[in-house]
């Protein structure tokens, strides 16, 4: 937040608003530093749960994809840590400019279904909701419901490599979440 | 978009989680923004006056300097914009690419002496310490202090 404002500001001084836009985020820091450690102590809880639910909804995965929910774990991870970091930034321009847009390429270049990714990030967000504090599912809520919102925004692919989808009793609550 | 150790810390950082260290780090400056805020609305508010005082200094001090127009002060005034917003971003590798690279350009272009341009800043600096909040004055030397540095280097030896 702070880097992007400075180094992107065109006026001569900081304009009040962009002012205002740094202290505003200068008050939440201490909640996002708790919120980060937080995150840190659950991830692979959340991760692991998670990929659990998707394995119950998707059991043929492994067939189409090597591995496919050892990776899927690996990347999970990875993608808690990239959102939880950029809660603690307060943007996340930076974030998809490194990461989202290139991930998304991956995601449709091994055929995944729209339908499958968005029942991953539900079954991610309800689990996030379920690890952390109020407080910092709060904080980190808008930055993981842009990463899901933007990395399921891919085409049906022709023939999808995802074998078949099982709808358990204990379903996500994907519809709830902003994506 | 340029790099500052901010953004190299992020894009090093990638897929895992900030360690100790760089939190560290990015609380202290955090920490310090207030401060930093605090010296950007002082010199916004001086900016206007600052042109009439430098002038005034310079015409007295060196009265048969032809380098000392008003085009030249302003410039040397609204310099210290790119001087803000390196210490903003607390880090001086802003204020070398978006001035001193220039300006060190521009003098040895136009065959200019450093020293002069060093002078009109030896000059500012006075008005500054005088007209700022201490501690304002004291978040902005660092950075007023390494411009005056490059400008008693030669421009080969800054640019090596």
């Amino acid at each position: 937040m702070i880097c992007k404002i400075i180094l992107q500001s065109k006026a001569p001084y900081l304009t009040p608003q962009e002012r205002a836009e740094i202290e505003s985020y200068l008050s939440t820091v201490k909640a996002r530093r708790a919120a980060l450690e937080e995150v840190r102590r659950n991830v692979g809880k959340i991760v692991e749960r998670t990929v659990a639910r998707i394995r119950t909804m998707y059991p043929q995965m492994a067939r189409f994809h090597q591995n496919g929910y050892e990776k899927t774990q690996r990347d999970l991870g990875m993608i808690t840590n990239l959102t939880a970091n950029a809660m603690f930034l307060g943007e996340h321009e930076t974030l998809d400019e490194m990461f989202t847009e290139w991930f998304r390429t991956i995601m449709k270049a091994v055929h995944l279904t729209p339908q499958l990714l968005k029942d991953s990030y539900g079954f991610w967000l309800d689990e996030m909701k379920a690890a952390l504090s109020e407080e910092s599912f709060a904080l980190m809520r808008p930055h993981a419901e842009h990463v899901a919102d933007y990395l399921t925004r891919i085409p049906v692919p022709a023939r999808d490599e995802v074998g078949e989808r099982v709808p358990v009793s204990s379903s996500h609550g994907a519809e709830s979440w902003k994506f | 978009m340029m790099n500052t150790w901010l953004t190299d810390i992020i894009r090093t950082t990638n897929e895992a989680l900030f360690n100790e260290a760089d939190l560290t780090r990015i609380m202290t400056y955090y920490a310090s923004m207030p401060a930093r805020l605090k010296l950007s609305e002082e010199l916004e508010r001086l900016e206007p006056t600052l042109v009439k005082s430098l002038q005034t200094e310079l015409s007295k001090r060196y009265p048969d300097r032809s380098l000392y127009s008003r085009r030249f002060i302003q410039d040397i005034v609204e310099s210290l914009r790119c001087v803000n917003r390196a210490v903003l971003a607390d880090d001086l590798r802003l204020l070398r690419y978006r001035w001193i690279d220039h300006v060190l350009d521009v003098a040895t272009a136009a065959n200019i002496d450093l020293q002069e341009i060093r002078d009109a800043y030896l000059s500012l600096r006075e008005i500054l310490q005088s007209s700022l909040p201490r501690s304002a004055w004291e978040t902005l030397e660092p950075a007023y202090e390494e411009l005056l540095d490059a400008l008693t280097r030669s421009p080969k030896t800054l640019t090596v």
